[in-house]
């Protein structure tokens, strides 16, 4: 055709075919619409109005401890409902496409398998991340500096901002996972949100687990940040590196033989 | 007409697909002209989506294979689908998306730009399925003939060789019908279009090619001309008065006879003889029935050939799906 002459031509092949595409359109559902700020306003809600309740109730202690108490909670908020948050966010990727049938209709252009999980795993990887850790962890320092008087280290702060995210991750990848693996949302929330809920009387109950998960990483962040001792730092975050490999590696791989 | 290999689009080779124990295709073995358009013909169930999901690679063959425009249709289905544009059955676009964003993003899998070529390519879509007034409306305040045109719009936005249509007009009122068939004859001068269907007036009045499915096997594939010509013998008409059972009974002990419907009218009956033999019934038809003189007959003639009578003929059995 004549008008297609002057076209520049999407070349990309392999698992990469139809991934900037996809990864647009995801970014779009976050950030093209109210997604983005709903889900901002809400975590800056959750995190940062508990984060300051606790701190507004803290201002008759001594400042270590009001600092402590900031990066400690802030911690344990995020710890806590990240991965819930995430769960629920995503939950849909998989799952919702294949009900609705929009699933055989992206497969059916010139797209790979592989670029269907990555472009959902990484867009939503920045929409949960800047929701549920950029925007109230920024305010948090904030909030941190205005009851204690004393700016935390910005480089130790953003680090341990790191680590919260990995248990978020964590749970966004295998809720891909059960998105590719199952056909009923009850699963797929389900499998995912029993482990987030259970996860502490599982340590409890094996021990050695915290050292292979990220499920009590959020404890490690606040004497990181503080210049104490972080314990078995090093183990869990590569564990939870290894974790979310495995749940990538498996999705992309199950989703690969997918029929639709 | 003697076809080379290159003036195929399509070509299967004893395609087969299972679905656990239950046989969706078997043994297909199709060919696909260039610059065509080739109805896919088949009661509902009888292969005809399965086909085109593994035509597409969105399901994998349980053996056989083929190829489509040259490429492999399951070790290079991402380089075919530049090629080729789709239309599914039971098609769902992101509700949220308006026509223009919807063709936006499926123009972002075929062109990297630049934009003022793509937003042209987009208008040129609309202008064609009719739609340019809706391109800032949400897909879903659309209308069911709008979407399917926006359907169709999308599944031919990189100018594809070849267009895949699975049951497109199978949900439409008879205007919405009609745009679509008057949009795939437009089509047709740059394009091959491959359609799945069981409405057979409509291939009828479309279709250059088709092929016959039942039960995921292939019975027949020709040219629609051809296969009227010859494919179920003739069919005569002839209306009468009295009982018209004793004339079937008479009709149905003729060898040449193939089959005999009656349709009951207020006043008379009108029998449709199909018949293997022309000469033989232009010979004894009229006389068998008017041995018996209490049958009266008001008319006779030889029927314009149907693809319904071709089609029950082949497929044979009750017909769940046809109109």
């Amino acid at each position: 055709m004549a008008s297609s002459d002057s076209h520049q031509l999407v070349e990309a092949h392999g698992w990469w075919a139809g991934f900037r595409n996809l990864l647009a359109k995801e970014n779009a559902d976050w950030w093209g619409t109210k997604t983005g700020l709903v889900q901002s306003l809400l975590w800056f809600s959750v995190i940062n109005g508990s984060l300051f309740v606790v701190l507004f109730f803290s201002l008759d202690m001594p400042v270590d401890a009001r600092l402590s108490n900031a990066v400690g909670v802030f911690s344990v908020l995020v710890g806590l409902f990240g991965p819930i948050g995430a769960i629920i966010k995503v939950q849909d990727a998989i799952v919702g496409e294949r009900q609705l049938g929009t699933l055989e209709w992206v497969l059916s252009k010139p797209v790979s398998r592989s670029a269907v999980i990555w472009s959902k795993v990484l867009g939503n990887t920045i929409g949960v991340l800047v929701t549920m850790v950029v925007v109230p962890g920024t305010v948090a320092y904030l909030q941190a500096y205005a009851f204690s008087g004393v700016f935390v280290s910005p480089g130790k702060f953003a680090l341990g901002s790191v680590l919260l995210a990995l248990s978020p991750l964590f749970y966004l990848t295998l809720t891909i996972l059960c998105g590719v693996l199952f056909s009923t949302r009850g699963l797929v929330v389900g499998v995912p949100l029993s482990l987030a809920l259970g996860q502490h009387a599982a340590v409890s109950l094996v021990p050695g687990l915290a050292r292979v998960t990220p499920w009590l990483l959020f404890r490690q962040v606040e004497p990181m940040v503080l210049g104490g001792h972080p314990e078995g730092i090093k183990v869990m975050v590569l564990s939870t590196l290894v974790w979310i490999a495995l749940f990538m590696a498996a999705a992309v791989w199950r989703f690969s033989t997918e029929e639709v | 007409m003697t076809r080379t290999r290159s003036d195929w689009v399509i070509q299967t080779d004893n395609l087969t697909k299972f679905y656990g124990r239950t046989r969706a295709v078997t043994d297909l073995s199709l060919t696909v002209p260039k610059n065509s358009i080739f109805a896919f013909l088949g009661r509902n169930g009888a292969g005809k989506s399965t086909t085109v999901k593994l035509l597409l690679g969105l399901i994998r063959p349980s053996s056989g294979g083929g190829t489509i425009l040259g490429y492999d249709m399951v070790t290079e289905s991402i380089q075919l689908r530049r090629r080729v544009g789709y239309l599914a059955q039971d098609y769902r676009f992101y509700r949220r998306m308006t026509v223009g964003q919807t063709l936006r993003f499926v123009a972002g899998f075929f062109y990297r730009g630049p934009q003022r070529l793509i937003e042209g390519r987009v208008q040129e879509s609309l202008e064609l399925v009719g739609l340019v007034d809706k391109l800032d409306c949400p897909v879903g305040q659309l209308s069911g003939g709008e979407r399917q045109r926006l359907g169709i719009a999308q599944a031919q936005i990189n100018n594809p060789e070849l267009l895949i249509l699975d049951e497109p007009t199978a949900s439409l009122d008879p205007m919405g019908r009609k745009a679509v068939l008057d949009i795939m004859n437009r089509l047709r001068e740059r394009t091959t279009v491959l359609y799945s269907t069981h409405i057979l007036s409509d291939v009828q009045r479309v279709a250059d090619g088709v092929a016959i499915l039942d039960h995921g096997r292939l019975v027949t594939q020709a040219d629609v001309g051809e296969l009227l010509e010859h494919g179920a013998g003739s069919v005569y008409s002839m209306t009468i008065k009295g009982d018209p059972n004793r004339a079937v009974s008479m009709l149905q002990r003729l060898p040449w006879v193939i089959s005999v419907q009656v349709r009951m009218q207020p006043s008379d009956a009108v029998l449709q003889i199909q018949v293997s033999d022309d000469q033989e019934a232009e010979a004894r038809l009229l006389r068998t029935v008017l041995a018996d003189t209490s049958v009266i007959v008001t008319g006779f003639g030889l029927q314009a050939p149907e693809l319904e009578d071709i089609f029950i003929h082949l497929v044979g059995g009750e017909d769940d799906g046809k109109q």
